[in-house]
């Protein structure tokens, strides 16, 4: 059998698939994923921007939609701020999305997927990179992406630094309840401390009264475990929900500061690129594989593989996101140091400025331009609020009137 | 005897202490999670587990 491959990619989540589908149907691609199923286990609470899944899925009908939602609720200790955002929010079903993007990889690209696999090992050689599975079998590729998850493992055998500093990550723990409390139109955000310390509380709807129910905490902070904090708050807000499922989970964010080398490109939450504010994976798991398939599929017309051409990756991922993960990531920053009082303030404001208004995602240049401040502290706000509702067109527009 | 045990039974796959491991001696597989010789004892993994599924031995 031959073993020689255009691209191997290691991961078969929304961003491996993804980076799978986007790549050109001429080439020879394999996919190896650990499980032995796709789309299954789902540690995810599985919220999406509707923009990024119009950008990324033209189809009309996408099967894979649980819920859809038009309110926003943001909470700090007993402050609220209700916020309309008709058109905007998703919940998808994970595990049928991931099948969704598999089917078309296998009967659109006729790329293989090769399940229960596991990648130990990768070398890069002089003309192609070579993994090594768990068996013992070995493949070899052109190129190599990589999108092996929260639990990256493969990017520190190519010489990329993925280790993660206790301060970028978020350990949750989330509950599937059902509850007639949980209100199938409304998303909420409890950003109180003593509720969840560096972090948040978040009901989102899955329809039917259900919810998926979770909090995240920073974790260097010293607190109570999340499974903890989660209870207290269940039992004192939704006594009498029923829990249908839990389990934990963990999110990285910070960006690696290098997501390439020579013929390896690094994606997805493996590259630490969930939104550093919401801790959304999916949205930067799409983005990141859309530009990883794009370099490959140029790549791969040349002969050469290395890590300056590859380096496109990364200037591509930035230039998109230079108003979004970078940033948002220092606004993290800046709210992980606030004191109590700062926050107090902070969120004040936030919910100050916001409660009552209705965000129409067509209308965000008129709805900012209304809110247009040169107080770098409003921005802030505003800003906090666009990673909420995870729409670029907002984001983009508030980092210009912020950091011009 | 490891420094770091596993309990089972509360570890749910989650791959934080993977991420943070600053020695990557833990590995996840499909179905469990093995720490490898060379762990530097930063507890690091104990700190993110959201669950409290890993501890010291002894």
């Amino acid at each position: 059998m031959d073993k020689n491959y255009d691209v191997i990619i290691v991961g078969g989540g929304p961003a491996g698939l993804y980076a799978a589908y986007k790549i050109e149907k001429s080439y020879k691609v394999v996919l190896f994923e650990k499980d032995d199923v796709i789309g299954e286990p789902i540690i995810c609470a599985e919220g999406i921007s509707n923009n990024t899944l119009k950008q990324f899925f033209k189809e009309s009908d996408l099967p894979f939609i649980r819920n859809r939602f038009s309110k926003l609720k943001v909470k700090y200790k007993d402050l609220e701020a209700n916020v309309d955002i008709p058109d905007m929010g998703l919940i998808i079903d994970r595990s049928k999305f991931e099948k969704y993007i598999a089917d078309k990889v296998k009967k659109e690209n006729n790329f293989e997927i090769k399940t229960g696999s596991f990648v130990v090992d990768a070398k890069i050689e002089n003309d192609h990179v070579k993994v090594i599975l768990e068996n013992g079998e070995e493949y070899f590729g052109k190129i190599l992406i990589i999108a092996d998850g929260v639990e990256s493992y493969l990017p520190n055998k190519v010489g990329i630094n993925s280790v993660c500093n206790l301060i970028d990550m978020y350990s949750c723990y989330q509950q599937i309840i059902h509850d007639p409390k949980v209100k199938d139109e409304e998303i909420i955000f409890d950003f109180t401390p003593s509720v969840a310390p560096g972090g948040y509380l978040w009901v989102f709807p899955r329809g039917n009264n259900e919810a998926n129910f979770g909090l995240g905490i920073t974790s260097s902070l010293d607190c109570e475990k999340p499974y903890k904090l989660l209870n207290e708050y269940r039992e004192k807000n939704y006594p009498d929900a029923k829990i249908l499922r839990e389990f934990p989970g963990c999110v990285s964010v910070n960006q690696l500061s290098r997501m390439y080398t020579d013929r390896v490109m690094v994606i997805g939450d493996s590259a630490r690129a969930a939104d550093p504010i919401t801790g959304g994976g999916i949205d930067n798991a799409l983005r990141t594989a859309n530009f990883a398939a794009i370099v490959a599929n140029s790549v791969l017309k040349g002969k050469d593989f290395s890590a300056k051409r590859m380096s496109q990756y990364q200037e591509l991922v930035e230039k998109d996101n230079s108003y979004s993960i970078k940033k948002q990531n220092q606004l993290r920053e800046m709210i992980l140091k606030m004191s109590e009082e700062e926050l107090d303030q902070f969120f004040t404001s936030a919910i100050n400025l916001f409660n009552g208004k209705k965000i129409l995602s067509t209308d965000f240049y008129s709805t900012i331009y209304s809110f247009k401040s040169s107080f770098k502290a409003i921005g802030m706000v505003i800003n906090f609020m666009g990673s909420l509702m995870k729409d670029k067109y907002l984001l983009k527009v508030i980092m210009r009137l912020m950091w011009k | 005897m490891e420094y770091i045990k596993v309990d089972k039974e509360k570890c749910g796959l989650c791959g934080g202490c993977v991420a943070v491991c600053p020695a990557k001696v833990i590995i996840m597989y499909k179905d469990r999670l093995e720490i490898r010789d060379g762990c530097l004892k930063c507890d690091k993994c104990i700190k993110v587990c959201p669950v409290g599924a890993l501890s010291k031995n002894g």
